[in-house]
């Protein structure tokens, strides 16, 4: 009886955000209502962030309609789209408790919350990669392995961004550096000869997710403790976390001023506007580089930095966590098959090669360049694709493995870190601590 | 008995309104409070366990404070300062009509927008409040307003504290119910200007005074947007507010029950602070 009540609270509260959203729940065309008529259309839902005004976006919104051009009659895919990842990440979430998940929609895979894949709306794609082995050989197994739970795998994996350090070469230059920092010894040094210029070593933020810190921090703790120095289950309060700490206290010293409090939009803009001369991001960065910076091409791209002692060998990558397309569980066998199809189309070398190339976005896919197309690639491009190919391994950005609670606390232990509140010993403590809820 | 029907009548829409946008949202937030719940599936009930979470939370404990010295903030200053204004515009001095309407401008645009403007003049390297410092020789005031947490929270509260438009509509439009003949009066007995604000326009508007701290609360408890674009709540939670908090519970840490046990605390609050507005009012009257 109270977990009647209690689903009812749930879905009445989901009805209510539902509502405050406007028109979250897809129309009858595009929710699980009933069976599809032979010969009639069918029109599925992709819901993304990947809105029409930039470059993934653009890239997304052609392949669909050549996809719907070349299945006219048969199937018919629609983009909605949310531009703010949280509110989408929330929206998809109400969607799947109120019973109307989208047909298709991409979310942030974490190993620590697996309420979603474990919800029972998710469509079970182990059937159409058995049978289609070249399909499957596309996604890495590591990937597929992580999205596999009780035989079902429950998501296909969209993007796994690597975060690499982007520099302005002339700005290093001034500071007497002929290429980016091997150590983050280094990296320290260069801000202490940039700061009389009134300019930051690297961008950094800590409000929201603080992205950009802790893409430094992911680096700095792996560097200094290999890559399970956070993985899921481990204590937190470690000391290659109190080195990361150590390290990430000194660097936002010589960040720019407002590092403290800042967003995503203001770190980026700090670099994009040359008062930073390096950062730690995804390859979206490019798409700002190329429009904003005067001379794009004297950006650069470079591995990130190693600590003297390292635990890894240079040279291997950090990433965002594992974006992946999940699907909603079907009764209508026509609708499947329609999303089976998208997927298979959209996750073809030939729209991964386009969304690298055009979109400036890399999916997790395998993805083969012509010359040609390697010649069209952005400079940036062509480095991100040259590094994160010769990465001897990558490690998912450790804000993107923690726990919820733990996300929710960053921004405020890093502030009270910066700002001497905390040593790095109270900051890996309380993390781990967050990290326990 | 046709005519208590017809009244009946009347309210069933907004009694139907409020039992359905207030009274059944009330009654879900309620009930979710005491439950764990990260969006997705059923939720599972821990009794009052959000509740002890949030006395032990030193980020709650931060947000609770901010926000009753929001309340405290608006009521000894901003209302007196709406105040203040009311009363010199009502005098009509020269260019009335300008300071009346430029008053009131900000109140017409995006909270959203002021917000940006004004991190914009806080900001550390950027902002024209350092530029300016500097250019009158004061180096040394000159710093990170925002990031420093001993200045961040009443930067956050500086726009809604000198932002008087509202209010001083509010008291204006009561000020002009006030009859010429009691000025008059005051003026034949020699009374000064400052005497007759004092003892005949200030008690006249009291009700309005009384309306005005009622809209302080509730902006208060609601004190969202120039925290949240100004400084995120940062640095270290300096400038949480019992709304933010309940955002990031809810869109950051998927903790919806711990985010509704908040919104139960908030509405408490809010109607302890309603509830002794109310008596300071009645006692006024008396």
């Amino acid at each position: 009886m109270k977990r009647t009540t209690l689903a009812i609270a749930a879905s009445a509260a989901v009805t209510l955000l539902l509502a405050a959203c406007g028109s979250a729940v897809p129309d009858e065309d595009g929710g699980d209502d009933g069976t599809t008529a032979p010969g009639e259309e069918v029109r599925i839902e992709v819901m993304s962030n990947f809105t029409s005004d930039i470059a993934r976006g653009e890239v997304l919104d052609e392949l669909i309609a050549e996809f719907n051009a070349a299945n006219e009659g048969t199937y018919e895919v629609v983009s909605t789209t949310e531009a703010d990842w949280p509110t989408l990440q929330q929206r998809i979430r109400a969607m799947i408790t109120a019973g109307t998940t989208p047909d298709l929609f991409l979310y942030n895979f974490n190993p620590t919350d697996l309420s979603r894949e474990q919800s029972g709306a998710l469509m079970d794609w182990s059937q159409y990669l058995a049978e289609d082995p070249e399909w499957a050989a596309r996604f890495a197994d590591v990937n597929i392995d992580a999205l596999t739970m009780d035989g079902q795998v429950v998501g296909i994996p969209g993007d796994q961004s690597p975060a690499l350090v982007y520099y302005h070469e002339d700005l290093l230059e001034q500071a007497g550096f002929s290429e980016f920092p091997q150590t983050w010894d280094e990296v320290v040094a260069l801000g202490e000869a940039l700061a009389p210029e009134g300019i930051g070593a690297m961008a950094m933020m800590t409000a929201d997710d603080a992205w950009h810190t802790m893409n430094v921090f992911s680096y700095l703790a792996t560097s200094a403790g290999g890559e399970d120095a956070y993985a899921p289950g481990t204590s937190l309060n470690n000391d290659a976390v109190v080195t990361a700490a150590d390290y990430t206290e000194r660097l936002l010293e010589v960040s720019t001023p407002d590092a403290v409090g800042a967003n995503y939009s203001v770190s980026s803009a700090n670099f994009l506007g040359k008062r930073a001369a390096a950062i730690i991001d995804g390859p979206w960065l490019i798409s700002s580089i190329q429009s904003e910076v005067e001379d794009p091409c004297s950006v650069k791209v470079s591995p990130a930095p190693v600590l003297a002692d390292s635990a890894i060998p240079a040279g291997y990558t950090i990433t965002d966590s594992l974006n992946v397309w999940g699907a909603a569980k079907q009764d209508d066998p026509a609708r499947e098959a329609a999303v089976v199809a998208w997927m298979k189309f959209f996750t073809s070398n030939e729209s991964a090669v386009r969304m690298a190339v055009d979109g400036e976005y890399a999916l997790a896919v395998q993805t083969e360049l012509t010359d040609e197309d390697a010649e069209r690639a952005s400079c940036q491009m062509a480095q991100v694709l040259e590094i994160t190919n010769a990465a001897p391994t990558a490690v998912v950005q450790m804000g993107r493995g923690i726990t919820a609670s733990a996300q929710e606390a960053l921004p405020s232990l890093l502030e009270g870190l910066a700002l001497g509140q905390r040593t790095p010993e109270d900051f890996a403590a309380a993390l781990d601590e967050a990290n326990a809820n | 008995m046709a005519s208590r029907r017809n009244i009946a009548l009347y309210l069933v829409p907004a009694v139907a309104l409020v039992t359905v946008f207030l009274v059944l949202p009330l009654v879900v937030v309620a009930i979710l409070s005491t439950t764990r719940w990260v969006g997705v599936g059923t939720p599972e009930p821990v009794g009052f366990d959000n509740f002890s979470h949030l006395l032990t939370d030193p980020a709650f404990r931060r947000a609770l404070a901010n926000t009753v010295l929001w309340v405290v903030v608006g009521t000894v200053v901003h209302t007196p300062l709406c105040v203040l204004v009311a009363l010199v515009v009502a005098r009509r001095p020269r260019g009335w009509r300008f300071f009346r309407t430029a008053f009131f401008v900000p109140n017409v645009i995006s909270a959203t927008a002021l917000a940006l403007l004004w991190y914009f003049v806080f900001h550390v390297s950027l902002g024209p409040l350092n530029t300016l410092l500097r250019a009158a020789g004061l180096d040394d005031w000159a710093r990170a307003w925002l990031s420093d947490p001993s200045t961040a929270l009443g930067a956050t509260m500086t726009p809604w504290v000198v932002y008087v438009g509202f209010g001083m509509v509010l008291f204006l439009t009561q000020i002009s119910t006030i009859p010429r003949e009691y000025y008059e009066a005051a003026q034949l007995d020699g009374a000064s200007g400052l005497r007759q604000d004092l003892h005949i326009t200030i008690p006249l508007i009291r009700r309005a005074i009384a309306l005005q701290v009622l809209f302080v609360v509730g902006y208060a408890l609601r004190s969202f947007e120039y925290p949240f674009i100004m400084t995120s709540g940062g640095p270290a939670d300096s400038t949480m507010t019992l709304s933010l908090y309940i955002y990031r519970q809810m869109m950051t840490a998927n903790q919806y029950g711990l985010s509704m046990a908040a919104g139960v605390v908030t509405l408490v609050v809010g109607i302890v602070l309603t509830a002794l507005i109310f008596l300071g009012l009645r006692r006024a009257e008396r």
